[in-house]
């Protein structure tokens, strides 16, 4: 179960952006869709312990991560908030492998062994992350973010750099580690076709407030799903 | 002749400031990072006062307080005037800003960024601080470092009203080429010149080496 109760005013010179967001869904993955700078980013930023609400509530399967009327409000290092940052954010000091152990930590040698190999990584894991394509950096970011074995993992659109085989390659990729480890999944993305992509609720976004959620029917997700990766090869118009 | 006594005291102030300067690198980095806009402003003025304020004026506040009779060197009874402690100093004030603007120009370069990457990586300050931090701004250290020790074997003002510039005890290689050209010795002024050029260059071509492997 995951609930968001996240109310949050952001001053930006004279203007004020108020985010006021009251959602809770059962689904093992939860899309925010929306609009450039309608507080997508922000959210996870919230949940993730990077910004903290002025005032609400996140709990993640009956686990508080942040009540404000229990004054509760975990540090973000130990919130087991895995995050695919939208610009990755990789340690351009380490390679492939250090960091992903980075986050395992050097006591779980085999998991990080298995994580690599399920992510691809096995050929450029001494590789220097400068040296790495944009589809390997979004592969070796998915992979540290699992490294530390997260009860959530928050997705920054995770497909906007992406073509569609990446795209496709990312999504296999999440497929099988969803399969090698449980965890919840909150999904940022630009559009619904993105959203449908994948299993899960969709939430939408609108000036810092949530105006819909909805699970979609699989038949619906099929179908758009289809069409949507024919749009990315720009076989329909 | 050159005096190798000027520069092998030179040389030993700034090995001796070495150290502070480092660890002033450190200490600015950990404030810098995710800084209120109040640690900001005050990190920013200790940064660019020793650029905009003159050395003399500094030197003579120096003397006003770490001397003898000043306030501080009388309360905690000690005196810094015509010391090598009082050169360090003045050299770690001369060199600070210079390591400084360059641990903020490294951590403004989306290092708050990676340091979240590392909380949400379940990692605290300290651990992110030693293991992102540091190693991320490894190149600024090294040319901060490199344009600090330019700036220190530059340093006259300062060296001047604290050491005094006292033959064969404070007279370090800048104040030497002044003694130098005092003494119508143009051939020692021109050699310490030549050094001090010679390596204010290798400075510069080190830096911009660094800066095109970074960006290669």
């Amino acid at each position: 179960m995951i609930e968001l109760k996240l109310k949050k005013n952001l001053v930006h010179g004279k203007s004020v952006f108020a985010l006021n967001v009251d959602m809770s869904t059962s689904a093992e993955t939860l899309f925010l869709v929306g609009h450039s700078g309608s507080g997508k980013t922000t959210i996870l930023n919230m949940i993730a312990g990077l910004l903290t609400p002025d005032s609400g509530l996140i709990c993640i399967d009956n686990r508080i991560l942040f009540d404000s009327k229990l004054r509760i409000c975990l540090p973000a290092c130990r919130r087991k908030a895995g995050y695919l940052f939208q610009d990755n954010r990789l340690f351009r000091h380490m390679n492939v492998e250090q960091n992903i152990s980075y986050a395992a930590g050097k006591k779980d040698r085999d998991f990080i062994g298995i994580l690599i190999e399920t992510a691809g990584l096995g050929e450029i894991k001494n590789y220097p992350v400068s040296k790495l394509s944009g589809g390997q950096k979004q592969r070796v970011a998915l992979a540290r973010a699992l490294a530390v074995r997260p009860d959530i993992l928050l997705l920054d659109e995770p497909f906007s750099s992406l073509d569609f085989e990446r795209t496709q390659d990312l999504i296999r990729l999440y497929k099988n580690l969803r399969s090698l480890l449980r965890f919840k999944s909150i999904i940022v993305t630009h559009t619904v076709r993105e959203a449908l992509l994948l299993e899960g609720d969709i939430a939408e976004i609108k000036n810092g407030k949530c105006i819909s959620l909805i699970t979609p029917e699989k038949d619906i997700r099929n179908n758009i799903g289809y069409c949507s990766l024919l749009r990315k090869l720009n076989m329909v118009s | 002749m050159i005096s190798m006594f000027s520069l092998m005291l030179s040389l030993k102030i700034l090995l001796s400031a070495v150290p502070l300067l480092l660890l002033s690198a450190f200490l600015v980095s950990y404030a810098a990072v995710g800084a209120g806009r109040t640690v900001r402003v005050m990190l920013d003025f200790f940064t660019n006062m020793p650029l905009i304020f003159p050395p003399m004026a500094t030197g003579f506040l120096m003397v006003h307080f770490l001397g003898g009779e000043g306030a501080v060197g009388r309360m905690f009874k000690f005196d810094l005037m015509f010391t090598r402690t009082g050169l360090v100093i003045a050299a770690f004030i001369a060199g600070f800003p210079f390591i400084a603007q360059c641990m903020v120009n490294g951590v403004d370069a989306g290092l708050y960024r990676l340091c979240e990457a590392s909380y949400s990586l379940g990692k605290g300050k300290t651990v992110t601080f030693f293991r992102v931090v540091i190693p991320s701004l490894k190149r600024n250290i090294i040319s901060g470092m490199l344009l600090a020790s330019a700036r220190i074997l530059g340093e006259v003002g300062m060296s001047l009203m604290i050491g005094g510039n006292i033959s064969g005890k404070t007279n370090t290689v800048s104040l030497e080429i002044y003694n130098a050209v005092l003494d119508g010795n143009n051939q020692q002024a021109f050699a310490f010149s030549l050094m001090l050029f010679i390596f204010s260059g290798s400075v510069f071509i080190c830096i911009k080496m660094l800066n095109y492997s970074e960006s290669g």
